[in-house]
């Protein structure tokens, strides 16, 4: 426990008054994310502006032993940043400024809370684009998705997820308010070009903790030259299999992926109509045009009809602007959701239809997206609030069950409130050295204290 | 309380952000001047369930916060792709609930007071109602068309008004006004969650314009427009035996009919600001803008953001008597969007808008004239 009328004052001395709320409709606006979990309150809402008003608040914070979270625009889907233990909640949106956009060793780097759109465009006015992007919505953050290292149908059937070609360094601040920078970052007068060559690769390390060893502030990224081809294909499937075939044919060669986006998905409503959307993406209009036939082929033969074009077009357009109507028939949660090898999307299938069977779950879809390799894969299930949370909680527990069970890899951390109960437990030592680095980095687990660490 | 109404709506927020936009800060106006969620849509949305769930009571600082938001629609416009939640409506309620639960804001005091006994917002004599009018003018008793000015015209802006008589006499159309017995529209009280006096005023001004037995209001203020046009019918329970025009939709039929013609005017370059209650809350974009373009040899450059997706002036919803400051730092906002087109003239449709965004001109030094349309109007009719 904690003064909570003196630690106030003292975080008010750190960032102003304007920037520091303990109003109980405060903590209410903040207490919960896009998923099921249930309200958490922290005591404080804080909004920082720059890294060493996040390190004020980490000294003191650890000197108090209050448990801090880290929240960008608040879309994650699984408590990953819910105030669980109450603290201090960092909203971290007032850190959004594109810092500089190097368009000779075509980097950018940009503060935690600065959306994946205003990046994108400021991208665009020189002709630049990053790699792969999720589908949070418009006010999706690079710190939130990248500190979960996300993915989503954009880019990351090409690039794969977050962190594996696209970031190349981090500013960090450690739990006991130190700040370091990772990768050629950290050499004096260096810009982030590399993110190896420092001995171990101490990005990765932080990239998917989720802020529970750090709070990243800022992140140097990777971008490329806006690509002057695209182009569009859309099938229907009436068999997964053959789904499968065409997404193990187009990530066939490693680094050299066919297709820059693919995404496929069925919804309960349509039984048996699974949508392939896929987007080509380049440079050169001889080879984008040869991929794109050499799709179309692949689909063909593995019994795709083809369809609409403009369907794709559509859906990758909207990924980081806003799928629309998303609330129609009622609210998302994603459940099993997480990521599997290239040729078990079929089983995936498989049980999700016996699980909504079983529970005559109407208002459920299933859907993936292609990595290198793999897929992720989600089931999205709609239901009322008011109405339907219980049932919506049974048939979300049946089906993280069953796949994580069946080995699914977890897409982001989560809280216990969602995924967590399904995976640690199959961890084995390597959630016991995760806690060892844990306590190792933050003696007083105060940052994103319970998330993953009790 | 009156947002058990809305309980549907409100668990329908998914909390997907669309609200908040791609940049954060460019869609809602109570964001950009509070900087927490307690002021997005989609924060009030889990203040409204805790409050619905009764774990959170109304305060005099929850009201505060709630009179930071403008009532604009822009994160409604947003919502219409996620959860079409009625945002603007839902807020209105929570401010009547706060009212019901006994929590008074000091500084809405000094305008209920005045609106609750005078009848109007600025605690003047309803005998100045119909001044703009000049006294050489025989006022008819009865017409087929009802000038309804509103208080910031009256009392403020009698100009508008006067032009607004101007262009009824070019185009030959005789009026009437209820002078003094023309009380506030009712907007104001409604957005300060004055719901009984709101319709007790509806009800007087319902009475009022059925007695001129008039076919058509005509309105130069949007939140008159909105609320004669779309609250009164509602609070009424009856439909309305007049129809309601606001005077961009009077002066753009009247220019495509050629009843009034454009020629040369002082203006070579305009910008348009698109008033929050005539743009986003009743859908009338095109009709100024055809007014605009009407006009021979005018350049029309539109602000980066508008129509749909256009700025608040900072003004509505009775933030600018809650929160004055803030509400100027929106106007301000909308001021250097102004002046990124490069023109020096700001053209709208709203008193209210008019009224924030000079202030904020001058107090940003910016050199923006802001007038209203009936005025860029009235300038190319008569140089001919």
């Amino acid at each position: 426990m904690f003064d909570e009328k003196k630690i106030h004052e003292k975080l008010v001395e750190i960032l102003g008054r304007e920037r520091v709320s303990g109003e109980d409709f405060e903590l209410y606006a903040y207490s919960r994310d896009l998923g099921p979990a249930r309200p958490k309150l922290a005591s404080f809402i804080v909004r920082p502006e720059k890294t060493e008003e996040i390190v004020g608040i980490v000294k003191l914070a650890n000197k108090h032993k209050i448990p801090i979270y880290i929240r960008g625009c608040g879309g994650s889907h699984w408590g990953a940043w819910l105030p669980i233990k109450g603290g201090i909640l960092l909203d971290m949106t007032s850190m959004d400024r594109i810092i500089e956009i190097d368009e000779e060793n075509l980097t950018a780097v940009v503060e935690s809370g600065c959306t994946w759109f205003k990046l994108m465009e400021e991208l665009r006015k020189r002709k630049l684009t990053y790699l792969s992007s999720e589908m949070g919505g418009p006010a999706m953050t690079v710190g939130g998705s990248i500190m979960k290292a996300g993915g989503g149908p954009y880019g990351t059937c090409k690039f794969g997820f977050h962190g594996q070609m696209d970031v190349l360094g981090l500013e960090i601040i450690l739990p006991t308010g130190e700040v370091i920078r990772t990768g050629s970052w950290v050499m004096p007068n260096t810009p982030p070009f590399r993110r190896e060559g420092m001995g171990p690769d101490l990005t990765g390390l932080f990239i998917g903790s989720e802020g529970i060893l750090g709070i990243a502030a800022k992140f140097a990224l990777r971008v490329r030259p806006l690509p002057k081809e695209e182009e569009f294909l859309y099938f229907d499937f009436k068999d997964w299999e053959d789904v499968a075939n065409v997404g193990e044919a187009v990530t066939g060669f490693i680094g050299d992926e066919m297709a820059y986006s693919f995404s496929c998905g069925e919804s309960e409503a349509e039984p048996r109509k699974i949508g392939v959307r896929i987007q080509v993406f380049g440079y050169e209009k001889r080879i984008i045009e040869y991929r794109r036939d050499r799709i179309r082929s692949l689909c063909l033969e593995n019994n795709g009809e083809e369809g609409d074009a403009k369907n794709a077009f559509e859906y990758f357009n909207k990924v980081v602007t806003g799928l629309h109507n998303i609330f129609a028939s009622g609210v998302w949660h994603f459940a099993g959701c997480g990521t599997v090898p290239i040729r078990e999307l079929p089983k995936y299938v498989k049980a999700w239809r016996e699980i909504v069977n079983r529970y005559a779950f109407s208002k459920s879809s299933f859907g993936a997206w292609a990595f290198p390799r793999g897929w992720t894969i989600y089931v999205l299930v709609l239901y009322s609030e008011l109405n339907e949370y219980e049932s919506l909680k049974v048939i979300s527990d049946a089906i993280n069950r069953k796949f994580f069970e069946m080995g699914l890899v977890p897409y982001g951390i989560g809280s216990a409130e969602g995924q967590q109960p399904y995976t640690i437990e199959r961890w084995g030592l390597y959630y016991k050295l995760v806690r060892k680095i844990k306590r190792c980095l933050d003696p007083n687990n105060i940052l994103q204290s319970g998330i993953l660490i009790e | 309380m009156l947002i058990e109404n809305y309980k549907e709506q409100i668990y329908s927020c998914g909390r997907c952000g669309y609200c908040v936009g791609a940049y954060l800060n460019h869609v809602c106006p109570a964001r950009f001047i509070a900087g927490f969620d307690s002021a997005t849509a989609k924060g009030r949305m889990l203040i409204a369930r805790a409050i619905l769930e009764g774990k959170l009571d109304y305060s005099e600082r929850l009201a505060s916060m709630l009179f930071t938001c403008t009532l604009c629609g822009a994160c409604e416009e947003k919502c219409k792709l996620a959860a079409k939640i009625n945002i603007t409506e839902i807020t209105k309620a929570m401010r009547s609930d706060a009212v019901n639960a006994g929590i008074e804001l000091e500084k809405l005091n000094k305008v209920i007071t005045p609106l609750a006994e005078r009848h109007n917002v600025y605690n003047k004599s309803q005998k100045k109602r119909a001044a703009f009018v000049n006294p050489s003018i025989k006022i008819s008793e009865k017409a087929d068309l009802l000038y309804f000015p509103g208080c910031i015209i009256s009392y403020r802006y009698p100009k508008i008004a006067q032009n607004t008589l101007k262009v009824l006499d070019i185009a030959g159309i005789d009026w009437t006004v209820l002078g003094e017995n023309e009380w506030c529209c009712g907007y104001p009280l409604l957005s300060m969650g004055m719901k009984d006096l709101a319709e007790e005023t509806t009800m007087h001004n319902i009475k009022e314009i059925r007695g001129k037995e008039v076919k058509t209001v005509l309105t130069s203020c949007p939140s008159c427009y909105r609320m004669i046009s779309q609250d009164y019918p509602r609070i009424s329970g009856e439909k309305l035996h007049f129809q309601v025009v606001h005077m961009t939709q009077f002066l753009d039929e009247l220019i495509r009919e050629g009843i009034i013609e454009l020629k040369n005017s002082r203006y070579s370059e305009v910008t348009y600001h698109d008033p929050c209650d005539l743009g986003r809350q009743s859908k009338i974009y095109e009709e100024p803008r055809n007014i605009i373009q009407s006009v021979p040899n005018l350049k029309f450059v539109e602000m980066s953001r508008n129509r749909e997706n256009a700025w608040c002036c900072g003004g509505g919803g009775s933030v600018n008597v809650a929160h004055t400051y803030s509400a100027l730092k929106v106007a301000e906002l909308r001021i250097e969007e102004a002046q990124e087109t490069g023109t020096n003239t700001l053209v709208t449709a709203c008193p209210s808008c008019i009224q924030m965004l000079e202030l904020a001109s001058k107090r940003k030094r910016a050199g923006i004239n802001v007038i209203d349309i009936s005025e860029l109007v009235l300038d190319a009719a008569k140089t001919t």
